[in-house]
């Protein structure tokens, strides 16, 4: 599973079983969220964007931590396929992180009244988005792609280190900033009717996410790989499958 | 040995600083970005003085952050360029140390001129007086940690443009933005400030290793 | 809740928002999963068009 183009063989039998059971769990806990579960008392029937909000939310962070565990494996032990994955979870990562932002934002207009507010949450994931970008960017900018995946493992592992220290100073900054007018509150206090389907979100989201990853996995390594003999023979074999 | 250690150190720190003197536009160039910076402020909003004073800690925070950032792109790429970076990392010698004086030395060369910036800029942005002393020490230790994250920056992006090397190290230094404008600010309102440069020191001290090690990594990329 | 479709829909003024965000999540999403895949058959036809 470590060299490339076994995890291509394999990954072409998995994909579509992987693509329906994460499609399942997922419309699973979404239809769970917004069509079944309780009213809230205070927010009304809006807070249901808690159910993509939190999930995509959870996923940017937990996708950080993976590309910084492939990074330290990639700069220990130079294993290729670890780079790989860099890349490939990074543009999700920045999309879960975006997903995150935007519904957060949109969740304000009609609890606070604002399209923003820079407060301690939407903050940290506003700089965790720009540390995504920042990772993109330099893999993108160096032509050497094995190279590429290296400069991006030393980046995750700066990053994984320092988001904890933003996550404390961006709390601390914002209760010495917030506006003493209104206190804003953070997530509806949960009933476990609410909570559940949120857990099956989560669950979905990850499903999701290892369907994703694998796409984005298969891509980067046919576009490596691409001048080598096992590519043209997948391709060969695809066009005898497809007839 | 350790006298060869402390031997190669001071010969690659002495070695920098002299050809850091040779050109003063390296010592010059990031106090007068500091101070252009500085008077963008008033220029753009409002020339006000209350309105200044409040403003004032975050704006030299932001100009310094921004000038030891650009002051550091070439921390690497000369050396790089006409193969005296070979030299260094084929001897024998540790290549931390060479990471760790060449930073040192940088931080020597732009860190003065950015204090003697802010210095400046305290006056023609009515911080009070008090908090003088709270933001040139919460300057060393900052630019300090700046002058890390961009050796580091820089080592990423070798031979790219400078804007590729901002975006990489500036999320990385909004905690240092935090606790330095948090210093100044605190000390403006007559408040203990030392916690947030004791976090500061913290972060130096685990930076100044964490971060040599992985700019030597970074380095170490353009030699394969 | 499923009784009454409209008030899912309109969900007392806020629905817009709601359904907004889902629209949002299902665009990326789909997004993420159309690049890859160009990607792949656009080698693939790379690969056919040099003879390989």
């Amino acid at each position: 599973m470590g060299s490339p183009p076994l995890f291509f063989q394999w990954s072409s039998k998995a994909l579509p079983w992987l693509a329906i059971i994460s499609i399942i769990v997922f419309s699973i806990g979404m239809v769970w969220g917004i069509f079944y579960s309780p009213t809230d008392y205070k927010q009304g029937d809006v807070y249901r964007i808690i159910y993509i909000h939190v999930p995509s939310a959870i996923l940017g962070q937990s996708i950080l931590m993976f590309m910084a565990i492939c990074g330290f494996i990639t700069v220990v032990w130079r294993v290729k396929i670890s780079g790989m994955l860099i890349k490939s979870a990074a543009s999700i990562g920045a999309s879960f992180t975006l997903i995150a932002l935007i519904t957060g934002s949109i969740w304000g207009k009609p609890t606070w009244g604002t399209w923003w507010v820079w407060d301690a949450r939407l903050t940290s994931t506003l700089i965790l988005f720009f540390i995504y970008t920042a990772i993109i960017g330099l893999h993108s900018s160096l032509d050497d792609k094995t190279k590429a995946d290296r400069a991006i493992s030393i980046l995750s592992l700066v990053g994984i280190a320092i988001i904890p220290i933003i996550k404390k100073s961006v709390d601390w900054w914002y209760t010495l900033h917030q506006p003493s007018t209104f206190t804003l509150s953070s997530a509806p206090s949960m009933a476990p009717d609410m909570y559940q389907p949120l857990l099956v979100c989560v669950l979905g989201f990850y499903l999701i996410f290892a369907f994703l990853l694998t796409m984005n996995l298969r891509a980067e390594i046919v576009f490596r790989e691409k001048n080598k003999t096992w590519v043209s023979k997948q391709y060969l074999n695809r066009q005898k499958n497809d007839k | 040995m350790k006298s060869d250690i402390y031997n190669w150190f001071f010969l690659i720190l002495k070695r920098d600083l002299l050809i850091a003197f040779r050109r003063s536009s390296t010592y010059i160039t990031p106090l007068i970005f500091f101070l252009i910076v500085v008077s963008f402020f008033p220029l753009a909003l409002s020339p006000d003085q209350d309105f200044l004073r409040s403003l004032a800690p975050g704006v030299i925070w932001i100009a310094a952050l921004l000038s030891s950032l650009l002051a550091v792109e070439t921390i690497f790429s000369e050396d790089f360029k006409d193969g005296t970076l070979d030299e260094f990392f084929v001897t024998n010698e540790p290549s931390f140390v060479l990471v760790f004086a060449k930073v040192l030395c940088h931080w020597l060369i732009t860190g003065l001129p950015i204090l003697l910036a802010s210095a400046i800029s305290s006056i023609i942005l009515y911080l009070p007086a008090s908090s003088f002393l709270p933001m040139i020490c919460s300057l060393i230790l900052g630019t300090f940690f700046m002058s890390l994250l961009g050796a580091m920056g820089a080592a990423l992006s070798l031979g790219r443009s400078a804007i590729l090397s901002s975006i990489i190290v500036l999320p990385f230094s909004i905690p240092t933005l935090l606790m330095g404008t948090a210093v100044v600010s605190s000390a403006i309102n007559n408040q203990d400030y030392s916690g947030f440069l004791l976090i500061m020191g913290a972060m130096l001290a685990i930076g100044i290793p964490g971060l040599c090690l992985l700019t030597v990594e970074a380095i170490l990329l353009n030699y394969e | 809740m499923i009784n009454n479709l409209s008030a899912i829909i309109y969900m007392d003024g806020n629905g817009l928002y709601v359904w907004v965000c889902l629209l949002v999540l299902i665009l990326i999403l789909g997004i993420n999963i159309y690049l890859p895949s160009r990607r792949l058959k656009k080698i693939y036809k790379e690969n056919k068009t040099n003879g390989l």
